[in-house]
């Protein structure tokens, strides 16, 4: 699989360059959203800001289950939204899900043995849990930093084809 | 009896998202498994006694008078649950005597994830027979 990096913030220019910074920061930003536009590369062409728009608008009430589910805020779809904009270009895209407690989920699956699923959570928070043959992972982390390389090689280790 | 869910007992939890099964393979996600906070507890139907027929009538229940569509149901077997260092306690509600809720849930949500996913991964995905056809 290859993956592009492109990190979303400019940091180290001096004061006197701040109007290029800013410049930069824009070009790299259009950039990016023609490379998301890559069906090859991002997840906007590959539907999954679109899941995420969907899965709002279902969610988006009390006991949307039918039951004592919380609804999904804007600020937890905000949040998935940032943090899928920190990925590598290339990433394999998730499914969207939703959970009772008011969170939305990203998912890579290919098994009951390979599987991880991310949580995005009011606040912020973000929590995963995966399956990956004999190994249980679980943790969490902050949806608003970019995605860590740790969880990028869990993702890896689920979607990667077996030889 | 009633007061006390035996190991092998089959749980039946009601499907009323669409994103809470993969449609591709007909398998449950763990999304359908995290309880509701305040408090954190999951809702369940026992299967004992009932026919199918009840089973489902039940779980339209839980649907009707809200737009949601009952798309199945997933079975586990209560061990799958206790095997999570989780409880099954009989709740019986006035629609569903059957009714009981897993509790036991450990207060950090990554912990509820992974007991969620490993549940899951040991539950069936019974299609609902009405809901019409549940392809990808």
């Amino acid at each position: 699989m290859t993956t592009i990096a492109m990190p979303l913030t400019i940091s180290g220019y001096a004061d006197e360059t701040k109007a290029g910074a800013g410049f930069v920061a824009q070009a790299r930003e259009k950039i990016f959203e023609i490379l998301q536009m890559s069906n090859a590369l991002g997840f906007a062409a590959k539907g999954t800001f679109q899941q995420l728009d969907e899965t709002f608008e279902e969610c988006s009430s009390e006991g949307w289950d039918g039951e004592r589910a919380k609804p999904i805020s804007g600020e937890v779809l905000q949040c998935a939204k940032a943090f899928l904009k920190s990925f590598p270009l290339g990433i394999e895209a998730p499914e969207v899900g939703a959970e009772p407690d008011g969170a939305i989920t990203l998912e890579w699956y290919r098994s009951s043995n390979r599987v991880i699923s991310i949580s995005i959570n009011p606040g912020g928070w973000l929590y995963y849990a995966a399956i990956i043959g004999a190994t249980r992972r679980h943790g969490m982390d902050f949806a608003l930093f970019d995605v860590s390389e740790d969880l990028l090689g869990l993702i890896s280790q689920v979607t990667r084809t077996m030889k | 009896m009633i007061g006390s869910v035996a190991p092998s007992e089959l749980l039946a939890r009601y499907i009323t998202a669409s994103k809470w099964f993969r449609k591709q393979d007909q398998t449950v996600k763990q999304d359908a498994f995290i309880p509701p906070d305040e408090p954190l507890e999951l809702s369940v139907t026992r299967h004992l006694n009932l026919t199918e027929n009840d089973i489902w009538s039940i779980g339209r229940g839980v649907v009707s008078g809200t737009p949601r569509t009952l798309h199945g149901r997933a079975d586990v077997e209560t061990g799958h649950v206790i095997a999570q260092k989780l409880s099954v306690v009989p709740q019986p509600v006035p629609d569903n005597p059957n009714h009981a809720n897993i509790v036991g849930w450990s207060l950090d949500k990554d912990v509820r994830k992974m007991r969620a996913l490993e549940i899951a991964r040991a539950a069936r995905f019974v299609a609902n027979p009405d809901a019409g056809p549940q392809t990808p």
